[in-house]
């Protein structure tokens, strides 16, 4: 996993000016690098934009798409939509689940390569059941080709 | 212009420029309910309580809505008592009411709103207050989230009057808490503790933290000589409690209650702020004469020196080590009982005092200065739990021999009362026209920055007030940007100073003014006017603290250096 730089998160400060009004893109910069909020990038940015530590945790837990966990190189985003849901998508999840080590509590591999999130629809219920994994789709999922995928990924890493 | 009106079920209500249509409904003797808005803050709309009906039968929220000439708004009809009654239900659906053992009961608003509303029963019995974790790390606060309404006034109080931005709303939705994020508690944060959320909460949220419990055994206890000293401001906050009007100041009842209480010697702290300015003054013109850095800031709000600590360091240097009024008698009762078991006490308008007194700078000889420090509110509480009829109590005077006192001391309650005190003390001449003078040279009133210049003999000085520590950071930045030069400022870290402190009961602005003018009539009593007419002052420095009177009436800080 990527080190925590101050330097790289001076630049995106840079780059928006140290403006306060472009905290959200700051932040999504951020995440953008690291896969999620780290609390020593937040608390920098505080510090030198001259917000407070608490309005920008306000911030980064009011939106869905800011995470304050660390997260694996690979997103698993498992879709549990009804339709998905109705072609089994609970089997999808369970053998992932297996093939990673996660739980439900427990949301990055051991070796920080997964982690695995439930969404409510991914908007492709015609292709269901759905994985997405970082910005690929992957269709008609079964439980063994959820196996295999997370082998194929192990090995490209 | 001709007279703008609105009418308000019914009633014409004349108006000039309020901020909305509660203030209006307010200002004309029609009581709108309000969970989320405070004059001093930003609107934010939210609770949804102050709803009101238009002409054309739809619903607005009264402290978001501009008053204008002609418009017509119900206040009470079918519709808004249905949506206020509907509010509440959802309100305490997800509030942990424990109202019988809560230390906001009779204080809160949602408890008597319920009442006044006619909610009597639980509709939601799935309770979903937040379980968030009770944080008790501040010693001057408690903060409870099971029983925040998520209205905000903490969080916009913080933010906006103190630049201190300490917490905030946490998560969205069922899951949002107000808390300082990352999982911190208040002790790991920039909290100064002064307690101004506790004062705006409408909820028992966040409180005092409560030690009562701790001061009534060391009462019962015979073998301790218990010690009370009690703030100027005190005395102007505690009337209200007791059905008294604001504008009065009640020193006599209180030294008489709390000798009623147990207390078994009673000071008034005005004594040491007499000395404060002694010492405070003679320190400022060390540092002119020696060419240090300025301005000098003033050193006896524990919130301010919190506040510096914590966000500007870098001035540390720069605030006065004289100590607080409250540590300064401290050390002086220390020394008048040494040897005796003594439990000293601070009745204080203040919740950061709770802090000040536990540092461990707050110690001489091996021994605490303060033993504990009780609020405004607590020692109200007390003194109705002792069943005391405080209104018709006979007024009594503090012990001898530290129980002399100045008008000097007493004007420290409020802002630019501290600055007053030092220009008596620096002019020396209690003629009734020099005090007017200095009266109308700038440093007094209520404004949250004052700025003025005062000529002592061939030397100007150019002095700041500032109360409430956005006030204040306003004013650093002028200072360090260079755009303004001063030589002494004063700051207080709640709005309008001490007589506005997180323990005093809570109170509207116009509430604080009555205060305000309190504090000076308490003053324009006194004969003596200067802090040098004090005839305790001899005993203090020539017996009491002979050869140890820096040692003892100063309080070095870790960031302050060792240059002093």
């Amino acid at each position: 996993m990527q080190q925590l730089d101050m330097k790289v998160i001076d630049e995106i400060l840079e780059r928006h000016n140290y403006d306060k009004s472009m905290i959200i893109a700051i932040m999504q910069d951020v995440q953008e690098v690291y896969r999620y909020l780290p609390q020593e990038a937040l608390e920098h940015i505080a510090a030198k934009i001259g917000m407070s530590e608490s309005d920008l945790f306000g911030v980064a837990t009011f939106y869905g798409n800011f995470s304050l966990d660390a997260k694996g190189k690979y997103v698993l985003k498992v879709c549990r939509g009804t339709a998905c849901h109705v072609r089994k998508s609970a089997d999808v999840l369970q053998a992932l689940q297996e093939a990673t080590g996660l739980s439900e509590k427990k949301s990055i591999s051991d070796d920080g390569l997964f982690t695995i999130e439930i969404v409510s629809c991914l908007g492709a219920c015609g292709l269901s059941p759905v994985v997405m994994v970082n910005d690929t789709v992957h269709a008609t999922m079964t439980p063994e080709k959820a196996k295999d995928l997370v082998a194929d990924l192990r090995e490209e890493a | 212009m001709a007279e703008k009106k609105m009418f308000i079920d019914g009633v014409e209500c004349p108006f000039t420029n309020e901020r909305n249509v509660l203030e209006v409904a307010r200002a004309n003797g029609i009581d709108i309910p309000s969970l989320c808005y405070c004059e001093n803050l930003s609107i934010y709309g939210g609770c949804r309580i102050c709803m009101v009906e238009n002409e054309r039968g739809g619903m607005d929220a009264a402290c978001s809505m501009q008053p204008k000439d002609g418009l017509k708004v119900f206040t009470h009809t079918e519709q808004v008592i249905a949506s206020r009654r509907t509010t509440l239900e959802l309100l305490l659906g997800s509030h942990r009411a424990e109202c019988t053992t809560c230390d906001q009961s009779g204080r809160c608003k949602l408890q008597a709103y319920a009442q006044r509303y006619d909610v009597h029963e639980q509709v939601y019995s799935d309770n979903t207050y937040s379980r968030e974790r009770l944080d008790v790390s501040s010693p001057c606060i408690t903060r409870d989230p099971s029983k925040c309404i998520l209205c905000g006034l903490c969080v916009r109080m913080c933010a906006e009057v103190q630049n201190v931005g300490a917490i905030n709303f946490n998560n969205r939705g069922k899951k949002a808490f107000v808390a300082p994020g990352f999982g911190k508690m208040l002790s790991e944060t920039k909290c100064v503790g002064c307690g101004q959320c506790a004062a705006v909460c409408p909820t028992g949220a966040i409180t005092i933290n409560n030690q009562v419990r701790q001061f009534w055994p060391m009462l019962h206890d015979k073998n301790k000589r218990v010690v009370v000293q009690f703030a100027p401001s005190v005395r102007v906050g505690l009337a209200e409690e007791f059905g008294m009007p604001a504008d009065t100041a009640v020193t006599g009842k209180l030294v008489t209650a709390l000798r009623r209480l147990g207390a078994d010697v009673v000071y008034d702290t005005n004594l040491t702020a007499d000395l404060t300015i002694m010492e405070e003054s003679a320190e400022f013109f060390e540092k002119l004469e020696r060419g240090d850095k300025l301005p000098m800031f003033t050193s006896c709000c524990p919130g301010w020196i919190q506040h510096v600590e914590k966000s500007h360091p870098n001035l540390m240097p720069q605030v006065s080590t004289a100590g607080s009024p409250m540590e300064m008698f401290g050390a002086l009762i220390r020394q008048q009982f040494k040897g005796e078991d003594v439990y000293s006490v601070a009745i204080m308008p203040c919740t950061a005092k709770k802090f000040e007194a536990a540092r461990p700078e707050l110690e001489k000889d091996g021994e605490r200065l303060i033993d504990l420090v009780i609020t405004t509110q607590e020692l109200a509480h007390m003194i109705k739990e002792a069943g005391i009829d405080f209104k018709n109590l006979p007024d009594s005077d503090p012990d001898d021999p530290l129980g002399d006192y100045t008008g000097a001391g007493v004007i420290f309650g409020v802002t630019g009362g501290v600055t007053e005190a030092v220009i008596r003390r620096v002019l020396g001449d209690a003629s009734p026209g020099t005090i007017q003078t200095i009266a109308e040279c700038g440093v007094r009133g209520l404004e949250g920055i004052k700025a003025f210049e005062v000529t002592a003999g061939d030397t100007t000085l150019r002095i700041a007030v500032a109360n409430g520590l956005g006030n204040a950071d306003k004013l650093i930045a002028k200072v360090e940007s260079g755009e303004e030069f001063f030589h002494f400022i004063e700051v207080m870290a709640c709005p309008n100073g001490c007589i506005g402190g997180g323990g005093q009961p809570p109170a509207s602005n116009a509430r604080k003014a009555e205060r305000f003018q309190a504090i000076f009539k308490e003053d324009d009593r006194l004969e003596l006017k200067i802090p040098q007419q004090n005839p305790a002052l001899d005993y203090i420095y020539d017996e009491l603290m002979k050869g140890r009177a820096h040692e003892l009436l100063h309080i070095h800080y870790p960031l302050h250096g060792d240059h002093h």
